[in-house]
């Protein structure tokens, strides 16, 4: 009680007020549902795409490909040129055998103005900045849940099923080798939430894994499909 | 009685033990001997005086009064006690940004005992202080984010009858879902790209909201960013793990009661 508090309440004023913005540009920094051009789930989907790659870190050497803008990554889904993406390589021959890119647009093959922006996709070597379907090696979405006792919801889990059919249900790569994390070589839908597991004979039909608890919290990881 | 003087409207005043101030108005000054007096220098509360003396030069009835009052210093604050500090624990305010100074422009104003102690003993109102702390140093998208995450909640918050302890807890439930967890999953990646594409390219990495970077559209920086959380996330795990922290810091305090009687029917302080 007394001017203890009042130097509690300051410090932390202080700390929210710094961790609420990016600080090199003083926008709002964290998971904001109501703005509208901002791509809420981008920094879970940065979350998930690590911890991927710090797997596949020991069998693959990882490098990262600036984009036109640099060593950049996309807050919301924009064309693969502009943006920077991770090239997955043979450690021995340093040759690229896949690569691994963050909210990039992929034009489906039968109706190329259809454009889908997988969260996350695992595409061919080689793959230009125009990928098509074709391209695909696997895809992955994060949803990021307010609360952690929310599960998927079934409409989502269909959303990403028809996005899986639409790239042609892609089923990886052999060369594709995870340490720990081989259950998440599938097309994957992340939540820090839970998963829905009604669902699960519709997830393996559709070629597709519910990955639920995916966080930083300790709790185990769930995968269902 | 207490009183708060606005130092810059009496231009005699130099805070020396023993004072004369001398002002004209035409209404009645209500202040008696014994009365103590709050002295606030533009923003910053600066000491305590009692009234010695009154003498009131009554004039014609269609001229302005002139009122003589001695007064004697009680307490001078040898810590600076700015008036942000304390703006929670007054219902007159209603500004809570850079505009919170106009509610203190004129010559003085009457106190209750409990505003003269939130601000001479430091005895604040803790729960509306650091709820109003917390929404206030966010970033305005979360602070709009927040109110239409309390709204879906219970709507009854933003019209009137704030309940400061279940706000609380909603205040806490989203710190921790919009800022909090982001950071933390934000400070694994981070390390993680760190180690693996190396110092040089990890100066340089970022986040952008568009396909082109111009001036007027920068990139957000991983590296400063991560500098930044590791300064600072450690301050918010004071909170409580257990979503409990906020709560027991802040209404495990029967003293606050005065308080819940006093901003009965005030609005949430936030300020957009």
């Amino acid at each position: 009680m007394g001017k203890s508090d009042i130097n509690y309440i300051k410090s932390l004023k202080s700390s929210i007020e710094k961790l609420s913005k990016w600080e090199s540009s003083g926008a709002a920094f964290g998971f904001i549902k109501s703005v509208d051009d901002s791509k809420d789930d981008y920094i879970y989907e940065f979350f998930c795409v690590m911890t991927l790659l710090d797997d596949l870190n020991d069998h693959h050497k990882i490098v990262l490909i600036p984009g036109l803008n640099g060593f950049v990554f996309p807050k919301k889904p924009g064309g693969k040129a502009n943006f920077a993406r991770f090239s997955i390589k043979n450690k021995t021959t340093d040759l690229e055998e896949f690569q691994l890119c963050l909210g990039v647009e992929i034009k489906i093959t039968s109706s190329p103005k259809t454009k889908y922006a997988a969260d996350l996709s695992f595409q061919k070597a080689g793959t230009g900045d125009d990928p098509f379907d074709t391209d695909i090696l696997l895809v992955m979405d994060a949803k990021y849940k307010v609360d952690k006792d929310d599960k998927l919801a079934i409409g989502t889990i269909r959303e990403f099923a028809q996005c899986v059919r639409d790239m042609g249900n892609p089923s990886g790569h052999p060369d594709l080798v995870f340490l720990k994390l081989g259950l998440l070589k599938a097309n994957c839908l992340f939540t820090n939430g839970l998963t829905n597991d009604d669902h699960d004979v519709y997830c393996r039909v559709n070629n597709l894994k519910q990955i639920g608890c995916f966080d930083n919290d300790g709790r185990t990881m769930v995968v269902i499909g | 009685m207490y009183w708060l003087f606005q130092t810059k409207k009496f231009s005699a005043f130099s805070q020396l033990p023993e004072e004369k101030l001398i002002w004209e108005q035409k209404a009645n000054f209500r202040g008696r001997v014994g009365d103590e007096i709050l002295m606030l220098r533009e923003t910053t509360f600066i000491s305590v005086y009692s009234i010695q003396n009154i003498d009131i030069n009554e004039g014609n009835q269609t001229e302005k009064k002139t009122i003589t009052i001695d007064i004697k210093l009680v307490n001078k604050y040898s810590d600076e006690k700015e008036l942000k500090d304390y703006i929670y624990s007054f219902p007159r305010i209603k500004y809570f940004d850079k505009k919170t100074y106009r509610h203190f422009t004129r010559k003085y104003y009457r106190l209750g005992k409990i505003e003269f102690n939130a601000v001479n003993d430091d005895e604040i109102f803790i729960s509306r202080s650091i709820i109003g702390g917390i929404i206030n140093s966010m970033h305005i998208d979360h602070r709009k984010a927040f109110v239409k995450f309390l709204a879906e909640k219970d709507p009854e918050f933003i019209s009137n009858n704030i309940d400061y302890q279940i706000v609380a807890k909603y205040l806490y439930s989203y710190l921790n879902f919009a800022i909090v967890e982001p950071a933390r999953n934000f400070q694994i990646a981070g390390n993680i790209l760190r180690g693996i594409i190396g110092e040089e390219a990890f100066a340089e990495a970022g986040f952008s909201n568009e396909n082109k970077i111009s001036k007027t559209n920068k990139v957000e920086l991983i590296g400063a960013q991560l500098l930044m959380i590791e300064g600072n996330l450690e301050n918010l795990n004071l909170l409580g793990n257990n979503g409990n922290g906020l709560s027991e810091q802040i209404f495990d305090e029967t003293q606050q009661r005065g308080f819940n009687n006093l901003f009965a029917g005030k609005k949430l302080p936030i300020e957009f």
